[in-house]
């Protein structure tokens, strides 16, 4: 069987609909916190020398790191977990012998999802920026990016380790409530653990170039790149199904 | 079924979904974390290691755990048609419908006083005496009583009216996370996800705040009250 169909097929499996309209409100989330705090501290910022894009993008992604791990969580319970409340990966597995395959598949589809809800951030934001008058500076903003799609991205991939591991989906997307707390204590960890550990990747980039220097973020992108691919040849090797 | 038989029935099947392990151990690793934490800072003394121990638990795993509670009870019901059993045995459906609010009030209550009991620990380390620390704290205990009841009736009421878990689960999930932002401003009396995490703080509460935080419990009463039609159609279509 090819790839494409596969794919095509998990699509029409999942609520679309639903899921689109939860991906546009976890997007809009954070830009319109970002638009709050930015406003009530414009004085706080421009003292900073961040009265322009910058400084709304660096709020931004502080609380974007946090509405991943939600948007993640949701995203997973229907393209993973409802295979376990349905029991039916032994009948996928009679029609497609590979599990890599299927969990490759699984994963475009959770990245599709994900890639829309950043180009709907994205577009809201530069909507703002012009209606609010603020300066934009087109190199931090495609930096930024840059970080959303590539880095930011292997939070979702740390929610799926749990839901491999636990094969309820709502104890697993409610134990995510563990990467917020670590999040929370982003400063309280040493520095090699903000350097490799994937949570903090997005932050500890921004932190180290500062949305310009484009050489980290592409260092940073290229680790992000490998986690992925690591996590989901690894959760193929999992049994799936109960034997009896 | 009569009413004491019936919220048993409901506690035993919380019981045999798990959960009780999650949130114990939730519970052990976050309170005795912050609370060895407040040991060892000199600023910390016997009249806020309290407050210290147990406001991370409130600020972030309390409103998950209510809402994982009454998500896996009303998903579990759905998937395995145990609603149908008592159609067909001529139980009335509203009275199960209370059996389950009285058993998610009593399962929140619960995980509330078994926080409150770890936390006492650390006042008698520190060199305090419990019994007093809550003779002089008991409006705020009275308080934190009136908003885990407001709290369990939203989002019974949000998962109810949703019909769908997972998004209730998210939206408190999405709670925890205004907390961040909404405890600290004016807002919070209409947050009910914020309620127990600043009932801690009670010495700083006006009278006003607390009259909404009444009226909201109200509101929320009223809004179960006419949510059982909703709940029998939820539970009888498949």
């Amino acid at each position: 069987m090819k790839f494409l169909p596969l794919v095509t097929g998990e699509f029409t499996k999942i609520p679309r609909i639903l899921l689109l309209f939860c991906t546009a409100i976890f997007a809009l989330i954070p830009v319109l916190v970002s638009l709050i705090v930015y406003k009530q501290g414009y004085d706080t910022f421009a003292a900073q020398g961040l009265a322009n894009s910058s400084g709304l993008l660096l709020y931004y992604h502080f609380v974007n790191n946090y509405c991943v791990v939600i948007l993640s969580a949701f995203l997973w319970f229907f393209i993973y977990s409802k295979e376990n409340s349905y029991n039916t990966w032994s009948l996928l597995l009679t029609k497609i012998p590979y599990t890599v395959s299927i969990i490759g598949a699984k994963s475009i589809v959770f990245i599709v999802y994900y890639v829309i809800s950043v180009i709907i951030a994205y577009g809201s934001l530069l909507i703002v920026c012009l209606m609010q008058g603020i300066s934009v500076e087109f190199r931090t903003i495609f930096s930024s990016l840059l970080i959303s799609l590539l880095i930011t991205i292997s939070i979702g991939f740390l929610q799926f380790i749990f839901h491999t591991i636990i094969r309820n989906g709502l104890i697993a997307s409610s134990i995510s409530i563990v990467w917020i707390i670590l999040l929370f204590l982003y400063n309280n960890f040493p520095y090699a653990v903000q350097l490799l550990f994937p949570l903090f990747l997005s932050t500890t980039a921004i932190e180290l170039s500062n949305l310009k220097d484009m050489f980290t973020i592409i260092f940073f992108a290229i680790g992000s790149g490998l986690f992925i691919v690591v996590t989901v040849l690894l959760s193929a090797k999992k049994q799936l199904f109960q034997t009896d | 079924m009569d009413m004491p038989n019936g919220v048993i029935n409901e506690l035993k099947k919380t019981k045999r979904t798990g959960l009780l392990l999650i949130i114990i151990v939730s519970m052990l690793v976050m309170v005795t974390l912050q609370g060895s934490l407040g040991l060892i800072a000199a600023s910390v003394d016997e009249n806020s290691i309290y407050v210290t121990a147990l406001s991370m638990f409130f600020q972030l795993f309390f409103p998950v755990i209510v809402a994982l509670i009454i998500s896996i009870s009303l998903y579990n019901e759905k998937r395995n048609e145990g609603i149908l059993i008592y159609y067909y045995n001529a139980f009335s459906l509203t009275r199960v419908y209370w059996n389950k609010v009285c058993s998610f009030q009593i399962q929140a209550l619960a995980v509330y006083v078994m926080s409150v009991m770890l936390a006492m620990p650390f006042i008698v380390l520190e060199g305090g005496n419990p019994l007093v620390y809550v003779m002089n704290n008991l409006n705020g205990m009275f308080y934190s009583v009136i908003g885990i009841i407001a709290l369990v009736n939203i989002q019974f009421f949000i998962s109810v009216i949703l019909n769908n878990q997972i998004l209730s689960l998210s939206i408190a999930l999405l709670g925890t996370i205004g907390n961040f932002f909404v405890a600290p401003s004016p807002l919070w009396p209409y947050y009910p996800w914020s309620y127990l995490y600043r009932m801690l703080y009670h010495s700083t509460i006006q009278a006003n705040q607390i009259v909404t935080v009444v009226i909201i419990l109200l509101i929320s009463l009223i809004a179960i009250l006419l949510n059982t039609k909703r709940f029998k159609k939820n539970m009888l279509v498949q």
